[in-house]
């Protein structure tokens, strides 16, 4: 099985979360062979991938053309990270005359499967694999944060007065933010048809105005 | 036979460990801004001094997350797992011993496995167990129940297991005198004033909601959900699961995983090739009062709500089940004060 | 949960496989189901998924599934050959009240895969033949590509005992046309139909969709509530009424269905 990991547009956090798998990498090794990583390794050959990561998003027609190479080259193509997603933050910058544009992986070219989040779990990455070196797409089931947040005892954030994007942010994480006091900032995109209009007003008896609940929401999300 | 007894304070851990028997003891302790049940070994970190955990015992026996088997691949023999080892809840109020209850009609394998001590309680205002039904735990299932009085418990023998505790304890409890079971009445009066003044007739209520199945109503009432899952999620008798198989790297054994989901998110309702049964938000938040109030009844004879007032209070855009209820009735020129 | 082996695997059309599942010895003997119940399969390394059996209990010694590729799991599933080896759960539901169609004229209408289900049915009544009226198959796809059991379905259309009326989204190949003359949705098949009402068993399988006009034609037309039955989908984790995924007002479709009379619809909200 070979595997190749690209990276675009990004800070390179999620393909870092290959390290931090641990014992995991030395086991996927065993029945992987990691053919293309720039990031980590020198020797890199860029030819036929059972399963390829893209990082990052387009954000320049360099990154366009590697993506639809990878495309090319790849049975599977993963999207992995929130960059790839959605964007990414850098995708939040409205468009500027001079021809800015950032776009998620799967308007450039189809994706098999998203593996969002900033930066993508460690647990989800190693599950991820374990499914993809089997040869099945990796189990998703769209949730919210909020599912994790109440399993894992927290406090709600939103009850104390603060403000969290938990309900209407895709599960997955295991809702590490709140748990650690800070309101969810939604890195891992929508849930399912989330209730946009019942958030921001929400928010907006808190004392929020809507223009800061729409910058603080499409930080990471695709502005529709 | 039903004896009531007296256990002095300092009785708690001579309790805690004759409980040991039948399994690891989870019982209340404060963490963060409430209360969650959590397994201890000493009587000092339990704290009776709650109104509603945050989340039901159904946490422990109805695992979020459960490993349910195991099966290799290639030969498909597979291996339940899982269902080893029993449990003691401690201090269980009567609204979760009615949670419980249900739970174990949909899942009978449920009363084997726990060993249930109850625990008296005050009412907040967002508790209607009285309106419920599940106010006292008389009619629900528990082993002991333990009334908190001044300096020790007045302890009630639920069972036949329960009777096998206090035998061990023989020595340390006594039979309570007149006077302690006068005090536990008298507790039981104050209590129930306590309770808000408005009633909620959840019978007739849940022959409304039949009725007003079709209702524009819904649309307007759940306009603020945001979807989240959080009622469920913490309520004492949703059981609704998924489950999914994760093979390990090497391809060799495939877990089989069993987790909580919520009847709130779409997926719940997705089948293969993308249709939803339950596609717009109003017929989730219906289908969740249609099941509680209706639907339990129809599948095991006893409503899905035990107004414990978990999904009010912690429901982050404050949805109250008591209110959406009281809209209904009201909608229907009920006037439900009187 | 049982172990099977693939025996063969059928391409039905672009998206559809037909799979023969055989059991041990042991579980063999003692499989039994009735027309419309259901399997949960397990597709190694991917999951569970509820699988309708689309052969007759009158046929012995082996199960048919017919499986669309549509996800992740059955995406796997489709990979896989003979001498593969899978696991079933089952079977579940409680599948068509034959007994209540007897001496009864027999009408099945299926809508794309749909028609699985309801061959189980159909050969059941077929094997079963005297026992009753006529049988009317009413089946209706978007293009004769997806058209499932080709060859066994264009056998039958010369069958004297079983009337057949195919019905296609647009017609637009030749092949289209070879199929069926009629073009439009499975509804208007119904008024091609003559058959005394009274007398007449419906039993109904489509995408979700096509339900309600279905039930509204054949209301139309007089066939009375009690004698329509209509075969559910929903989603399905169990198969055991415990998941509580597949709920239609208080009905667990694994377990009160997946076949529901239409009587049972003013007391079940959410159905159609």
């Amino acid at each position: 099985m070979h595997i190749g990991i690209v990276g675009l547009t990004g800070c390179s956090g999620c393909q870092c979360q290959f390290l931090n798998i641990y014992g995991g990498l030395s086991k996927l090794l065993e029945r992987a062979k990691i053919d293309y990583f720039p990031l980590l390794q020198d020797d890199n050959v860029f030819e036929e991938f059972d399963v390829i990561f893209v990082e990052g998003s387009v954000t320049c027609g360099e990154d366009k053309e590697k993506l639809k190479l990878a495309r090319e080259k790849a049975r599977v193509l993963v999207a992995l990270g929130s960059c790839a997603c959605y964007g990414g933050i850098q995708a939040s910058i409205e468009e500027t005359a001079c021809g800015h544009f950032c776009l998620p992986v799967s308007e450039v070219v189809e994706v098999d499967c998203k593996l969002p989040g900033c930066p993508v779990g460690v647990e989800r990455l190693l599950e991820s694999m374990a499914f993809l070196v089997n040869g099945v797409k990796p189990f998703e089931y769209p949730m919210t944060v909020c599912h994790e947040c109440r399993i894992n005892e927290n406090d709600c954030i939103i009850l104390k007065g603060g403000i969290c994007q938990g309900p209407i942010t895709l599960s997955g994480c295991g809702a590490p933010c709140p748990q650690m006091g800070v309101g969810c900032v939604g890195c891992r995109g929508d849930s399912d048809f989330p209730n946009y209009e019942a958030f921001v007003s929400l928010c907006e008896s808190k004392g929020i105005p809507k223009e800061r609940v729409e910058k603080l929401l499409f930080l990471f999300r695709r502005r529709r | 036979m039903r004896i009531s007894w007296y256990l002095p304070e300092t009785g708690l851990q001579d309790l805690v460990d004759s409980l040991s028997s039948f399994g690891r003891l989870a019982a209340p302790v404060r963490r963060g801004d409430g209360h969650v049940y959590e397994f201890v070994s000493s009587a000092s970190d339990i704290d009776f001094n709650f109104t509603r955990t945050k989340l039901p015992p159904k946490k422990f026996l109805l695992p979020y997350k459960r490993m349910v088997g195991v099966y290799h691949p290639e030969s498909m023999d597979y291996t339940p797992v899982g269902n080893e080892g029993g449990i003691v809840l401690l201090g269980v109020h009567p609204c979760d011993l009615h949670g419980i209850e249900v739970l174990a009609r949909f899942f009978p394998e449920l009363r084997e496995k726990a060993f249930v001590v109850g625990v008296s309680c005050l009412p907040d205002e967002h508790c209607f167990c009285l309106d419920a039904g599940s106010a006292f735990a008389e009619s629900a299932l528990f082993d002991l129940f333990l009334v908190l009085l001044e300096g020790g418990f007045l302890l009630f023998v639920g069972s036949a297991k329960g009777i096998g505790v206090v035998e061990k304890l023989k020595g340390l409890i006594r039979e309570a005198t007149e006077e302690e079971i006068f005090l536990c009445r008298k507790f039981l009066e104050e209590r129930t004033k306590l309770f808000r003044k408005r009633t909620l007739p959840l019978a007739g209520t849940s022959l409304l909601i039949e009725a007003l199945y079709h209702s524009q109503v819904w649309e307007e009432l759940s306009k603020d959900c945001l979807g989240c899952g959080t009622c469920t999620n913490v309520c004492p008798t949703c059981f609704c699961f998924a489950s999914y198989d994760v093979p390990d790297i090497e391809g060799r054994k495939v877990k089989r995983v069993e987790f909580a989901t919520s009847c709130q998110y779409p997926v719940h309702s997705l089948v293969a090739g993308g249709h939803y049964f339950r596609p717009s938000l109003s017929e989730r938040f219906k289908h969740r009062y249609y099941h509680k109030l209706v639907g339990y009844t129809r599948q095991v004879g006893k409503a899905g709500c035990v107004g414990c007032g978990r999904c009010s209070f912690f429901c982050p855009v404050g949805i109250r089940m008591e209110e959406v209820l009281e809209r209904l009735l009201y909608d229907q020129g009920v006037n439900h004060r009187c | 949960m049982i172990r099977a082996l693939i025996t063969d695997v059928e391409v039905l059309s672009p998206f559809h496989k037909r799979f023969t599942l055989a059991f041990e010895p042991l579980y063999a003997d003692s499989w039994s189901h009735r027309p419309g119940q259901f399997v949960m399969l397990t597709v190694p390394m991917a999951g569970e998924v509820p699988i309708s059996i689309c052969s007759s209990p009158t046929r012995r010694g082996f199960v048919e599934l017919t499986v669309r590729e549509v996800g992740r799991k059955t995406g796997v599933l489709h990979r896989l050959s003979e001498g593969d080896v899978v696991g079933i759960r089952g079977p579940f539901g409680n599948g068509f009240p034959v007994e209540r169609f007897k001496s009864m004229n027999v009408m099945l209408i299926a809508g794309g895969l749909g028609m699985a289900p309801l061959r189980s049915l159909l050969w059941y009544v077929l094997d079963r033949r005297e026992l009753f009226g006529e049988i009317y198959l009413l089946y209706g796809t978007k293009s004769y590509q997806q058209v499932l059991y080709k060859d066994e379905l264009k056998r039958l259309s010369s069958r004297k005992d079983v009337h057949c009326l195919f019905i296609l989204d647009k017609l637009e190949t030749q092949e289209d046309r070879e199929w069926t003359p009629v073009e439009g949705l499975i509804p208007d098949l119904i008024d091609y139909v003559e058959t005394d009402p009274e007398r007449t068993c419906v039993a109904v399988c489509g995408p979700p969709v096509a339900y309600r006009f279905i039930v509204k034609k054949l209301l139309q037309r007089g066939f009375p509530k009690g004698n329509i039955f209509l075969s559910l989908e929903r989603r399905m984790e169990c198969g055991q009424g415990r998941c509580g995924n597949c709920q239609i007002g208080y009905k667990f479709t694994c377990k009160d269905g997946p076949v529901f009379s239409l009587l049972e619809e003013d007391l079940v909200p959410g159905m159609l």
